[in-house]
């Protein structure tokens, strides 16, 4: 018999944000690994299936993410080559900031085995309910931390910039469970040339668990060399700037509009014969 | 199903638990210790993982690489530490 594989997210708090479709899969599952933002949540999922593995044991301080990312695909794609029914679960959203079932999923593929995805609530759904931010409003952009620091950037500073990972901004080893003060310095001084030192960002984390507090802590910009930061901390940078609008578009489009007035209004001719 | 992951799930699930007088009167009748109920009623989470026993530590990246490419993911490329480091170097 052939296996298969779906990647399914949990959501970002315990029991709360999974859907029942995930739900069905994990418990009809005949492997599913696991890997969970805290512990509670992994034994809320050992109770789900007889046979739950969990892929932090392949996490390592000091071994490339890279190795490690590629490693957690092969124990996945192992048992689906071995005919087995597999879940492998993430937290949140199992296709948002999540290469492992991308890569996983690709790799089935190519192999001709069965994969599919189903979502969850991603910590960028939370963030936007708790902290009360629609994106379309002024528009939004999203990095990881050290990608937005590695790369030459168009920052919009009239639109929200949304970084993730920001605890290991700068990590070029991509081995290291933290960054120091001189990394943040880097990240600080490179937004410094687009937003005021004054300019107020917000910490942000979201719930894992029923009890846990959302966190969204308001600082100055140049404070974040010496906030506490954790792995799972977003910074969000509100916009500093209004949109200012684009003319030259702006009167294209007039130009349009008055060209389908004018047509509009022109008398209709029938045909006399 | 742990008990007190039980009460966790609960909690998360039940609009009718969002009330702190309804909350009370659940925990009282849940079948968790009452260090757990403290801990929980005091949304002390630190506290609560000390009364669960073998509670996995937990690592919690983004499953997210900021060097993302085609070229990392195959498994016939090189992986190590120094490839990609040139990766990196050659990218600025």
């Amino acid at each position: 018999m052939s296996g298969s594989l779906v990647c399914v997210g949990t959501g970002v708090t315990l029991g709360a944000h999974i859907s029942p479709i995930a739900r069905s899969h994990i418990e009809q599952a005949e492997v599913v690994f696991s890997l969970m933002a805290n512990g509670f949540a992994e034994k809320w999922l050992e109770a789900m299936s007889n046979d739950v593995r969990s892929l932090q044991p392949f996490y390592q301080e000091g071994k490339n993410r890279n190795i490690t990312y590629n490693e957690m695909v092969e124990a996945i794609l192992t048992e689906v080559r071995a005919g087995k029914k597999v879940v492998a679960a993430f937290y949140g959203h199992p296709g948002v900031f999540a290469c492992i079932s991308h890569r996983a999923i690709k790799k089935a593929k190519i192999e001709e085995l069965p994969a599919t995805m189903e979502p969850g609530i991603s910590a960028e759904d939370c963030l936007y309910a708790d902290l009360g931010i629609d994106p379309g409003r002024t528009g939004c952009s999203h990095f990881e931390t050290s990608q937005f620091m590695f790369y030459k950037r168009n920052i919009d500073n009239s639109a929200f910039l949304i970084l993730w990972q920001v605890a290991l901004a700068g990590d070029q080893s991509f081995a290291k469970f933290s960054t120091g003060r001189a990394y943040r310095q880097v990240l600080v001084d490179l937004l410094l040339e687009h937003y005021p030192s004054d300019h107020q960002v917000i910490l942000y984390q979201a719930k894992g668990i029923a009890i846990d507090t959302m966190r969204a802590d308001k600082i100055h910009l140049s404070e974040l060399i010496d906030a506490e930061l954790f792995m799972h901390t977003t910074l969000v940078i509100p916009p500093s700037e209004k949109m200012q609008p684009n003319d030259k578009v702006l009167a294209l489009l007039a130009d349009i509009d008055k060209r389908e007035v004018k047509q509009n209004n022109r008398p209709k001719l029938s045909l006399v014969l | 199903m742990n008990k007190v992951i039980q009460v966790l799930e609960t909690m998360a699930t039940d609009a009718y638990l969002v009330n702190k007088e309804n909350m009370t009167t659940f925990l009282t009748t849940a079948e968790i210790t009452t260090e757990q109920q403290q801990a929980i009623t005091e949304k002390n989470t630190d506290k609560l993982a000390e009364t669960v026993a073998d509670l996995p530590k937990i690592i919690s990246y983004s499953q997210v690489l900021p060097t993302e490419d085609d070229q990392q993911e195959d498994d016939n490329q090189e992986s190590d530490n120094e490839s990609i480091n040139r990766l990196l170097a050659s990218s600025f």
